[in-house]
């Protein structure tokens, strides 16, 4: 869709793969990167009576204390601040670490942003939140979020306009697309439906679903070997196959229709 | 008893629908599905559930408002973003259990609670007892709760005398993965012919490797890209990594899973090479 | 390594005796066997670290060292209990064959343990 429109820009929130850059920007490790920093605690062993008091408060075992000295272990530790807080001697600061990084490319029409969790870190969300300050509301702003209802997603629909859901016409696709859409009405985020890889004999799993639900289809992209090559091979199909452009200029239209439409019926 | 667990790095290359269309031909099993964020096994071995064990998987935040004096402290210290401005109240769905507004609270309003965030199931399915589990959304996976499907998929086998426990791994490379792969016989990792899926293979096999387990393949829709395919299996071959199958891009297999069956069901070919798989396996551990 | 007073721990599935079957996990496992080596006693503890969510290798490594341990044998230590351990001076040894709790004491009491090496991290 990015590619079909003027003026976009494009986020790629799915931190841990993010993928969009294939599409979009393959040279983009060369681009401008722009670090995402988290903090640690680092303890002063001089100041340390190892008390324990650390340890004991700390809910993820991100502590130790081994032959009384303290051991930080940076990768379940959720940078909360409590150790130093607790901490009766003073002996706890916090120092910067990389969490993340952001690189960025700016192209014609899109300008696109990358969201980037470091191997060997699990929190994604303050990568995400870091991402979502350079959204610029001047453009149309596209965020490709991470799958599934956990943290990182939440957090990358949390405070948009709308959420598009790409989902499947199969069991699998059908089951978690419910759970999606039940996280979806718990934080009361406006939505529509996009069915990929459709097909006249089984779309109707998705359809009666959403129907049940009073959830629009906006779009549906059909099974075809053609875009699943394309694809493979990092080829984004807007731009190969005929008629797409005008599809997803359309997509985009109804997605403003709905999200204003939402926006009416919900302001009173 | 072998236990076999499959795995793929990616999301999406298929790993389920082989697992359960495995399991449909091994005999005496039973099967655990560690794909506790998106578990969907079930789909396609409608198993009845016999028991739920509620899982409490994290910890938040609890407020007594009686006791609360609005000072704020609260808001002040938290990091995530999980207490309101105007009337602290916490923010469930940011919460991350930390503890430090119960620390900085002057009069003892807030405490730590553990919260169900998940469930975990005891079933009975067409092919063999099932172990499965679901965390409720915005709950985070951890290896605690795919440590706790194992635990009770091994339970079952020794209890029931089982053969093979068959399990359907958690996607991705981090804690899940390695609590699906430890004490296992042998890892199958599933793929696809893509970019993403080799990049994705590549690092699911260090992890394998790094437990001296060994390793079987199957790419599949690997005529979609043979030029991928060949390298992966090329790559696999080097890792010593035997190849049990490579699946065609199928209508069989999409129009299958579209009506919740399985493809070894519908199509002999498809059957000849799962069961080609099984008679892999079978011979692994004949010779030793 | 006998001859002189070491404490050693086995990840254990219940609270039993040396006949009970070793855990496959460390940080995960239900129990923890300690044997005294110089008289052969052994006394089992609950992992209180299993039950949470993250870094429960680092909390049975802080298990274990706060129960005086000299050595943890065990089939695989995560990267984190690893570091712990080896932090508190703790030897780490490796499992393989071994099923019964009391294989990896006799193992251990012939020195036919080996040193363990970390295991890949949730994290790398």
């Amino acid at each position: 869709m990015a590619l079909a429109l003027e003026n976009v820009q494009l986020l790629d929130a799915d931190v841990e793969e993010p993928n969009d850059y294939l599409f979009i920007s393959p040279e983009i490790e060369n681009k401008k990167v722009e670090s995402v920093m988290r903090l640690i605690p680092e303890v002063d062993d001089d100041k340390c009576t190892a008390c324990r008091k650390c340890v004991d408060f700390c809910e993820y075992n991100a502590l130790a204390m081994m032959l009384d000295n303290v051991l930080v272990f940076e990768e379940v530790c959720h940078s909360c601040g409590g150790c130093k807080i607790v901490c009766p001697e003073n002996a706890i600061t916090e120092k910067e670490k990389e969490l993340g990084k952001l690189r960025h490319d700016k192209l014609d029409e899109i300008d696109f942003w990358q969201g980037e969790l470091n191997t060997g870190e699990e929190k994604a969300v303050p990568v995400i939140e870091k991402l979502k300050t350079k959204i610029d509301r001047d453009k149309k702003v596209i965020i490709d979020s991470p799958p599934g209802t956990t943290c990182p997603t939440i957090e990358a629909i949390t405070d948009t306009d709308f959420t598009v859901v790409v989902t499947e016409p199969s069991s699998f696709g059908l089951h978690d697309l419910k759970m999606v859409v039940e996280m979806l009405v718990q934080i009361k985020q406006p939505f529509a439906v996009v069915i990929n890889r459709a097909e006249a004999d089984s779309d109707y799993l998705i359809e009666d679903y959403c129907q049940e639900e009073g959830i629009n289809i906006l779009l549906k992209i059909p099974f075809s070997r053609k875009i699943a090559e394309l694809y493979s091979n990092g080829k984004p199909f807007v731009n190969e196959i005929e008629g797409w452009q005008r599809k997803f200029e359309k997509l985009y239209r109804d997605i403003r229709k709905e999200a204003s439409g939402y926006e009416r019926n919900n302001s009173n | 008893m072998k236990e076999i667990t499959v795995i793929s790095g990616k999301g999406g290359t298929g790993k389920t629908t082989f697992t359960a269309n495995l399991a449909s031909l091994l005999d005496n099993l039973v099967l655990g599905d560690c794909d506790v964020d998106a578990p969907n096994l079930h789909l396609l071995l409608n198993p009845v559930n016999i028991s739920e064990e509620i899982h409490k998987g994290a910890k938040l935040a609890v407020k007594n408002q009686d006791l609360c004096i609005d000072c704020g402290k609260c808001y002040d210290h938290c990091r995530f973003n999980a207490i309101t401005a105007d009337d602290f109240q916490i923010k469930n769905l940011k919460c991350e259990g930390c503890g430090v507004c119960v620390e900085v609270c002057p009069t003892d309003a807030l405490k730590l609670e553990a919260i169900e965030t998940g469930s975990l199931y005891q079933a009975q399915s067409k092919y063999g007892d099932m172990v499965h589990a679901r965390l409720i959304p915005g709950a985070d996976t951890s290896g605690k709760l795919v440590s706790e499907v194992k635990k009770k998929a091994s339970a079952v086998a020794k209890e029931k005398n089982k053969d093979w426990i068959l399990i359907d791994g958690s996607p991705g490379i981090g804690c899940p993965v390695i609590a699906s792969l430890t004490g296992s016989d042998m890892a199958i990792l599933v793929t696809e012919p893509t970019l993403s899926g080799f990049s994705d293979l590549k690092r699911v096999i260090e992890v394998v490797n790094h437990f001296k387990i060994p390793a079987g393949l199957g790419i599949n829709k690997f005529d979609l890209n043979e030029k991928i395919s060949d390298k992966i299996e090329a790559y696999c071959q080097e890792e010593e990594i035997e190849l049990l199958t490579k699946i065609p891009y199928s209508r069989v297999i999409v129009e299958s899973l579209k009506k919740g069956e399985l493809f070894v069901d519908n199509d002999s070919m498809l059957r000849e090479k799962m069961l080609s798989v099984k008679s892999k396996l079978n011979k692994k551990w004949e010779d030793g | 390594m006998g001859g002189y007073k070491m404490k050693i721990v086995i990840p254990a599935v219940e609270d039993g005796n040396f006949e009970t079957e070793i855990h496959e996990n460390f940080g995960r496992a239900d129990y923890f066997a300690l044997v005294n080596s110089d008289n052969d006693e052994i006394e089992f503890v609950k992992n209180t670290a299993a039950a949470q969510s993250s870094g429960a290798g680092v909390g049975a490594a802080q298990l274990c060292a706060d129960r005086g341990a000299d050595a943890v044998a065990a089939y695989h230590f995560g990267p984190k209990a690893y570091k712990a351990l080896r932090a508190a001076g703790i030897e780490v040894l490796d499992l393989n064959k071994q099923n019964l709790i009391k294989e990896a004491y006799n193992d251990y009491q012939a020195g036919k343990l080996a040193e363990a090496v970390a295991g890949p991290g949730g994290h790398h």
